[in-house]
């Protein structure tokens, strides 16, 4: 008995050990599976791939502490459909994500980007082939923007997604082909279809402005679902643009130029 | 004595009502010299200009309410008649404001408009403010960021200012992307204290700007050398990030930094000719 309690014990130790042990990243990172745990600057020199091992959350890697800045150097990060790129942990709050001029893309992950922390900034890197190129997840004042000539197009799912969040901004993204936003701000995975924000995940005060090619050409362009209201869109050029929520509830839509748009208050 | 108390409490009554009067914008506003007090959506519908009249502060738009969204709506607003004066003061008060100009039909249109030959084309003393104007030219100064938290300034073209395109004094955690400026007289970004840039004299480490972030951003005389300095973080100017800019043929340096080794600000994947030390990047 006491050496099945022994054994118990030590599995258990080991387990925990396990799903703590992380690998922390050096200034110079060059493969998948470590998490950035110093507030200074890191830059990826060679190109990572899921190949090379993930974090225990499952991410490339992952940023766990407040102020670090991190250059993705055109350098590609490559996944196999399911994890995630890049994970910005909700303490990694005024992090900095420059993704740098035209280079390779982030590609193949289930978020290329997901971010939790408040106070974000991503300039984008080009994101293609994941299920959803970005996540804010109940994010605070998140700014996610872009150099001109990278682009966020053929992501599954969304370009970008809001879930939850408030006072984000996205602005100077170029979004298209993307299978069914190519940004969305609301709570279900499959569209303005599926199913609402519960009334404590509403996503409000974001402004989405200044993205001049909101192109995509699927099912939608941009999206407010239903729930989701006192967010500003204006002075973007959408495709197709729809706000499910009655007379576009709070939202302001202003000064953009529309192609298609579900609702009169859309303009 | 009775009669001077009396002519004295008229006077004072009468300065007190005077500096009280406001003309107060409509949400349509169609000329200059009025103050926005309450916070919603205000759109221009004519262009404005100084020869209109200005606020008792010298603006031609002023906005104290927070919450504010102002769309010049392709309207230029037009100054020049005084030695002193701004396009749109963003006021203390008057946190999380939105100021945007072009609007999408007429940008995809190729229709630029101007906020131009002012002191401070835009000025703002609030938290929390975006600003996104396309082109701020021929002011003294195109933006003034003035102890400023958070502002953010996208896609803008600061250029052919007199002194700085857009100048940021004893700011935090202020924000420029995807901006652009040419041929301003001194700096396209400049971030201190002297208005005669970084020959001028230093902040006071008070006053000193932290944690203000450059991103994205251009300055680059095309056709000839004429702009001094493309950025500019001055000395006392610290823990400023300059990233992914580039900046290019300027008189002196393309980006300087005032501080020995940089101090504690990042440089980092900037594209440049010419700079001030070997930490900037």
């Amino acid at each position: 008995m006491k050496l099945k309690l022994f054994g118990f014990t030590l599995f258990s130790l080991l387990a925990i050990g396990s799903a703590h042990a992380q690998k922390s990243c050096s200034a110079s990172i060059v493969s998948c599976g470590c998490s950035i745990t110093r507030a200074t600057l890191y830059t990826i020199d060679a190109d990572l791939s899921v190949s090379q091992g993930l974090t225990p959350q499952n991410a490339c890697i992952e940023i766990s502490v407040a102020h670090a800045k991190l250059i993705l150097n055109n350098h590609a990060i490559t996944g196999a459909g399911k994890g995630i790129g890049i994970h910005i942990l909700p303490t990694g709050t005024y992090t900095f994500l420059e993704g740098g001029p035209v280079g390779q893309p982030m590609t193949g992950w289930e978020f290329g980007i997901e971010s939790d922390a408040d106070n974000v900034i991503i300039d984008t890197p080009f994101m293609q082939g994941n299920s959803t190129g970005i996540l804010l997840k109940q994010t605070y004042n998140n700014k996610v923007s872009m150099l001109t000539g990278n682009i966020i197009n053929h992501n599954s799912v969304y370009g970008i997604w809001i879930d939850g969040g408030n006072s984000n901004q996205i602005d100077s993204v170029h979004t298209e082909r993307n299978g069914i936003a190519g940004v969305y701000v609301g709570c279900s995975s499959t569209g303005p279809t599926g199913t609402p924000c519960s009334p404590a995940q509403v996503s409000s005060g974001n402004v989405i402005y200044h993205n001049y090619e909101i192109e995509d050409v699927g099912p939608y362009s941009l999206v407010l679902e239903a729930g989701s209201t006192r967010n500003t869109v204006m002075n973007n050029i959408i495709n197709s643009a729809f706000d499910g929520n009655t007379n576009c509830a709070k939202n302001l839509w202003f000064d953009n130029a529309v192609t298609t748009a579900n609702a009169a208050c859309i303009h | 004595m009775k009669t001077s108390s009396v002519g004295s409490l008229l006077l004072s009554t009468l300065l007190a009502a005077s500096a009280g009067a406001q003309n107060l914008c409509g949400h349509s506003i169609t000329s200059c010299g009025c103050t926005i007090t309450t916070g919603g959506d205000y759109v221009v519908n004519a262009n404005l200009s100084s020869t209109q009249g200005l606020t008792a502060l010298g603006g031609c738009v002023d906005i104290k309410a927070a919450n504010t969204k102002l769309f010049l709506n392709g309207y230029n607003v037009s100054g020049g008649v005084s030695t002193s004066a701004i396009g749109v003061h963003v006021l203390p008060a008057a946190k999380y404001t939105v100021i945007e100009e072009t609007n999408a039909t007429n940008l995809a249109g190729n229709k630029h408009n101007f906020v131009q030959n002012w002191t401070y084309g835009i000025k703002s003393d609030a938290d929390n403010v975006i600003i996104d104007v396309d082109s701020i030219q021929f002011n003294g100064v195109g933006i003034f960021l003035n102890k400023t938290y958070n502002n953010r300034i996208v896609g803008g073209n600061e250029s052919f200012n007199k002194q700085y395109g857009i100048w940021i004094v004893g700011g935090n955690s202020n924000q420029v992307n995807a901006s652009f400026s040419e041929y301003d007289g001194i700096a396209g970004i400049y971030v201190g204290c002297s208005l005669t840039g970084p020959s001028g004299t230093p902040c006071l480490p008070a006053e000193a700007s932290t944690g203000n972030v450059i991103y994205s951003y251009t300055s680059e005389d095309f056709e000839q050398p004429a702009q001094p300095y493309g950025v500019v973080l001055e000395l006392n100017s610290v823990r400023n990030t300059v990233m992914a800019s580039s900046s290019g043929t300027h008189l002196q340096f393309d980006l300087f930094d005032g501080n020995s080794s940089c101090a504690d600000n990042v440089w980092v994947a900037n594209f440049f000719g010419t700079v001030n030390q070997s930490c900037i990047h």
